[in-house]
């Protein structure tokens, strides 16, 4: 007598989650994904050996010292009056220049938000120095 | 009489090869997100209200601490090195943008120095990376 062969299922791997599975990691990505941008002041350099503008072009002279505090023409001002003096000079052109000097030691904050406010002037020409002296950048 | 009426198929959306649409998506996205690690560096960076915005693909970055500590493209370097492999990434590419994340509290004197080594190198330009200031 033949022993009476069982039949036997397909093996299968159950597939029906893989959908909700494939969904659930593409939100994750999305939701997750960073897009690349970087956000900033844009300063083009000078030449390796700057030429630095002559001192009769300099129409507005800053400096910052060391605690952060902010000078104009050698007078301590504010914020406001930074971004007035600011935006008289330059509604006179782009083309004016402004020196900024800078000691060693003042913070970087204090710097880009003179730059920041240099911009929001509309003035494209900076010579940024440092308090010790030396060519501008 | 009255007008018989016609049977109406079954309004289905077709949804059999929305698993394949997803697979073929997530497929995309793993294989060109990549994971990018940064040294463990506290970075605040300064408020600004003038940023410009740059797409990031093209762009090297540095990185400066609240110490001076110095890093290129998430690796710590010392500054010594860094106009020679700024020199040699501008060189293979150089429309690359230079991006300074230097910290609020740095002194200025070392920007100075990155400043220098950027020159040294011939950036044409550089980014300061700033936050959006709150008004």
């Amino acid at each position: 007598m033949k022993p009476l062969r069982r039949r036997q299922p397909h093996p299968q791997i159950p597939l029906v989650s893989t959908a909700d599975v494939a969904f659930l990691l593409l939100i994750f990505f999305l939701s997750t994904a960073v897009f690349g941008v970087e956000r900033g002041l844009v300063l083009a350099l000078p030449a390796t050996d700057p030429a630095y503008p002559g001192a009769d072009r300099i129409e507005l002279r800053l400096a910052i010292e060391a605690d952060a505090s902010m000078r104009v023409d050698g007078r301590v001002v504010g914020i406001e009056e930074l971004r007035r003096r600011l935006r008289e000079r330059g509604r006179s052109g782009p083309e004016s220049t402004v020196e900024v000097r800078v000691h060693p030691q003042a913070p970087y904050a204090a710097i880009v938000t003179v730059l920041d406010e240099v911009k929001l002037a509309g003035i494209r020409r900076i010579a940024i120095v440092p308090a010790s002296g030396g060519g501008g950048s | 009489m009255t007008i018989r009426r016609r049977s109406h198929a079954a309004h289905v959306i077709p949804t059999a090869s929305m698993a394949d649409i997803a697979m073929l998506l997530l497929i995309f996205f793993l294989s060109t997100t990549f994971i990018r690690s940064r040294e463990a560096m506290e970075i605040q960076l300064p408020g600004a209200f003038a940023g410009e915005r740059a797409r990031a693909e093209q762009t090297v970055r540095i990185w400066l601490g609240p110490a001076g500590e110095v890093a290129l493209n998430d690796a710590r370097v010392a500054r010594a090195d860094l106009p020679r492999l700024l020199a040699a990434k501008l060189a293979r590419n150089p429309s690359l943008l230079v991006v300074v994340h230097a910290d609020a509290r740095a002194p200025y004197a070392e920007l100075a120095t990155i400043i220098d080594a950027l020159k040294q190198a011939r950036s044409p330009s550089v980014l300061l990376a700033t936050r959006r200031a709150a008004r």
